[in-house]
């Protein structure tokens, strides 16, 4: 993490003299720099991701088992709302019957 | 079916549906701390995908500035009226599309939680059946929350500046250090001075605050585990006893009382006691574990 943060200072301190650059030019020259500052800002983009890519545990593997234990736990609302109807049918016949 | 039979069969329904009724309450306070993670996490992540916009910025240009612009464009001499002066004048006038990679990305994260929180939707309905589903779902409870401490470290070490603003006071300072009137220049610099201080505070508290936005979500995330970890053993009290110390502490968090760097050795204590505890060693992958070093 420490060398592309290093890196990526770098890159900045180049992106924001080129921004003053920029700023303080004619109107032909930001055509000529626009396209150098949105290169520069796409490669610390990349680095940025990569840092967070770096600090992420979760998988899309994990996501797919995440939604395998929702429908483990659908499964069982089903059968337990099957059973406390037919428990609350049966508690009902048994109360006529006793 | 014998009457005895029969009386057995009643006292077994009748046992689970007590037994479920006492869960209920114990599923739904699962639920809620799920949920109060979800909306935790994506805050945290929402004020990270900031930053990150923040740090690629570059000055856009007003209406007027464009305006000028094109002006300055058609009053030169020597423009060449063909469609590359178009584009040139497009590609002067439209931001980069570097925001969009960064909102996917955060969408992507978000994703993550909201699934994590969709996964208990029915457990209310299912709270007695559920308890090996709950289960598995501690691995998930850990990994989300180890994320959002391993961002919190991120953005403290991570270098996130406001680019744009340190452009424009760096445009500003080299025009006032260009200034022949020293009255006017001396002026200049004293705003300078004061934008300067601003400028860094301003970017301070930004990043201070997606700090304490992930701790606070991880607070949250610690309270999950806790419950789903021990979902069988806990009674309710202890559940609600969980969920309110930990909505306390993340009280304390947000509200600037708890030191960023205590904050950083608390959690990072979190991370070595699921390094070091041997009911995690099945649980998760070595990869995950032993992400950070």
């Amino acid at each position: 993490m420490d060398k592309n943060i290093e890196l990526k200072t770098a890159m900045k301190n180049a992106y924001i003299d080129l921004q003053v650059k920029y700023n303080r030019s004619g109107a032909f020259d930001k055509i000529k720099i626009k396209p150098e500052l949105d290169a520069l800002a796409k490669q610390i983009n990349v680095l940025n991701m990569k840092l967070l890519n770096e600090a992420t545990v979760v998988t899309d593997g994990d996501m797919l088992e995440m939604a395998e234990i929702k429908k483990e736990i659908d499964a069982a609302a089903s059968k337990q709302q099957l059973i406390a109807a037919i428990a609350k049918a049966v508690a009902f016949v048994a109360k006529k019957v006793m | 079916m014998s009457f005895k039979k029969s009386f057995k069969v009643l006292i077994v329904f009748i046992g689970i549906i007590v037994l479920s009724s006492c869960s209920k309450e114990k599923a739904e306070a699962v639920q809620l701390a799920a949920e109060q993670f979800r909306v935790d996490a994506v805050l945290a992540l929402e004020q990270m995908n900031y930053l990150f916009n923040q740090d690629i910025s570059m000055t856009e240009m007003s209406t007027d500035d464009q305006i000028k612009f094109v002006l300055a464009v058609l009053n030169d001499s020597t423009t060449v009226f063909d469609s590359e002066l178009i584009s040139g004048i497009e590609m002067v006038t439209t931001p980069n599309d570097e925001a969009d990679t960064i909102e996917d990305k955060f969408t992507e994260l978000k994703a993550q939680y909201y699934q994590f929180e969709k996964m208990f939707s029915s457990l209310d309905k299912g709270s007695y059946f559920a308890k090996d589903a709950v289960k598995e779902a501690e691995k998930h409870a850990i990994n989300l929350t180890i994320q959002l401490i391993n961002y919190a470290e991120l953005i403290q070490k991570g270098g996130f500046t406001f680019t744009a603003a340190r452009a424009t006071l760096l445009t500003k300072m080299q025009l006032a250090n260009e200034e022949k009137n020293i009255e006017l220049q001396k002026e200049l610099y004293k705003n300078l001075s004061v934008e300067v201080i601003q400028l860094l505070n301003a970017e301070k508290n930004a990043q201070e605050g997606a700090i304490r936005l992930c701790y606070k979500a991880a607070e949250s995330g610690k309270v999950v585990t806790e419950l789903v970890r021990n979902y069988d053993e806990m009674s309710f009290g202890d559940i609600m006893n969980s969920i309110k110390g930990g909505l306390s502490f993340a009280m304390e968090i947000t509200n600037g009382n708890e030191k960023i760097s205590d904050l950083a050795m608390k959690f990072e204590g979190f991370e070595n006691t699921i390094r070091e505890d041997e009911h995690y060693d099945d649980l998760l992958d070595k990869k995950v574990i032993t992400s950070k070093k």
